[in-house]
């Protein structure tokens, strides 16, 4: 386990995040980076004390800046392996885990945890939102998956290398799919709990927030 | 009549300061040749009502008034277009800066 390095960005999240760096922990995950995405609340501390890797954002820059800051922390800490998680609490370690073992069993350069292969438990409002992604992300980059806006995704060195992150917040998700698509990695979904809690539902994504992305990722196919 | 008067003297002092400012090299050439064209065109414009008309004409515009203003409403569009292109370029050189101050600080 020595080389897979977890990302967790992570914005005011003080209330979860200790447990889920704890969690990690106990399933043998050595290797956490935080980055604290310039929140107001002691989530930078907090982490710290858990024995996580802290990288501190100045002023809040989203998902999407978070995301390409711990990925590239974990590439230059000689990452071979480098999985996202949420830090709301809303994945299950043991996910994450499984998520690593099919990637180098099958050999593949991506691995998306998706919670709508078995969506139980998630609200309707969310599936809704997520099949608009969904479909805007195939028409804008031609890629079909699930759930493009899972937080869950295990890559290997290489394909984080290659990813490039242009967008800075929640678009991030659907850019990654183009990403794939476009340097054409072998990826695959497989079904992953998702815990959801009303403190989770609060954060995430607001049903306005769709149309933010559309437009956003219209800009990107652009510039 | 006035306001070809108006239009005209405005129309020649741009192009003075257009010509000063070539000069001194502050304007590329393709710079010089796009914002004299836009200045003698306004003046064409003022002294020759007819060439409006036969734009217009040819466009399809009913009412010779209203080209002007479909044009402004284009150029407003590409203007803004560059101003959200821009800030996307600034946003994303701001999330660069703090992605570095983030990996030198750990």
């Amino acid at each position: 386990m020595e080389k897979i390095w977890i990302v967790i960005p992570a914005f005011n999240e003080e209330k979860k995040i200790g447990r889920v760096i704890k969690n990690l922990k106990k399933d043998n995950f050595k290797n956490i980076i935080v980055v604290d995405d310039g929140s107001q609340d002691k989530t930078g501390n907090i982490a710290r004390k858990c024995g996580a890797k802290v990288y501190t954002h100045i002023i809040n820059r989203g998902l999407g800046g978070a995301l390409n800051t711990g990925i590239t922390a974990a590439l230059i800490n000689h990452a071979k392996i480098v999985a996202t998680c949420d830090a709301d609490g809303q994945h299950d370690t043991a996910d994450i885990k499984r998520a690593i073992k099919v990637l180098k069993e099958k050999n593949l350069d991506v691995v998306i945890g998706s919670r709508l292969i078995n969506s139980r438990g998630m609200p309707l409002s969310r599936k809704i939102i997520n099949f608009g992604a969904n479909i805007i992300t195939y028409l804008l980059f031609r890629v079909y998956v699930s759930d493009t806006q899972s937080g869950l995704r295990v890559f290997t060195k290489e394909a984080a290398e290659k990813i490039k992150i242009k967008t800075n917040r929640m678009e991030v998700s659907s850019e990654i799919v183009n990403e794939i698509g476009r340097n054409k990695l072998k990826f695959e979904e497989i079904p992953i709990k998702a815990i959801y809690t009303e403190y989770s539902m609060r954060k995430g994504q607001s049903n306005s927030n769709a149309f933010r992305i559309f437009y956003k990722l219209i800009m990107r196919r652009i510039m | 009549m006035l306001t070809q008067i108006i239009v005209s003297i405005f129309v020649m002092i741009m192009l003075i300061r257009l010509i000063a400012d070539a000069r001194k090299g502050k304007l590329s050439l393709s710079k010089f040749l796009f914002w004299a064209f836009v200045w003698l065109a306004l003046e064409a414009i003022v002294l020759f009502s007819g060439i409006v008309l036969f734009l217009s004409n040819l466009i399809g515009v009913e009412r010779p008034k209203d080209l002007p203003i479909y044009v402004s409403i284009i150029i407003l569009f590409f203007l803004i277009l560059k101003i959200v292109m821009k800030m996307e370029n600034i946003e994303r050189e701001i999330t660069g800066i703090v992605k570095k101050i983030a990996l030198k600080k750990v």
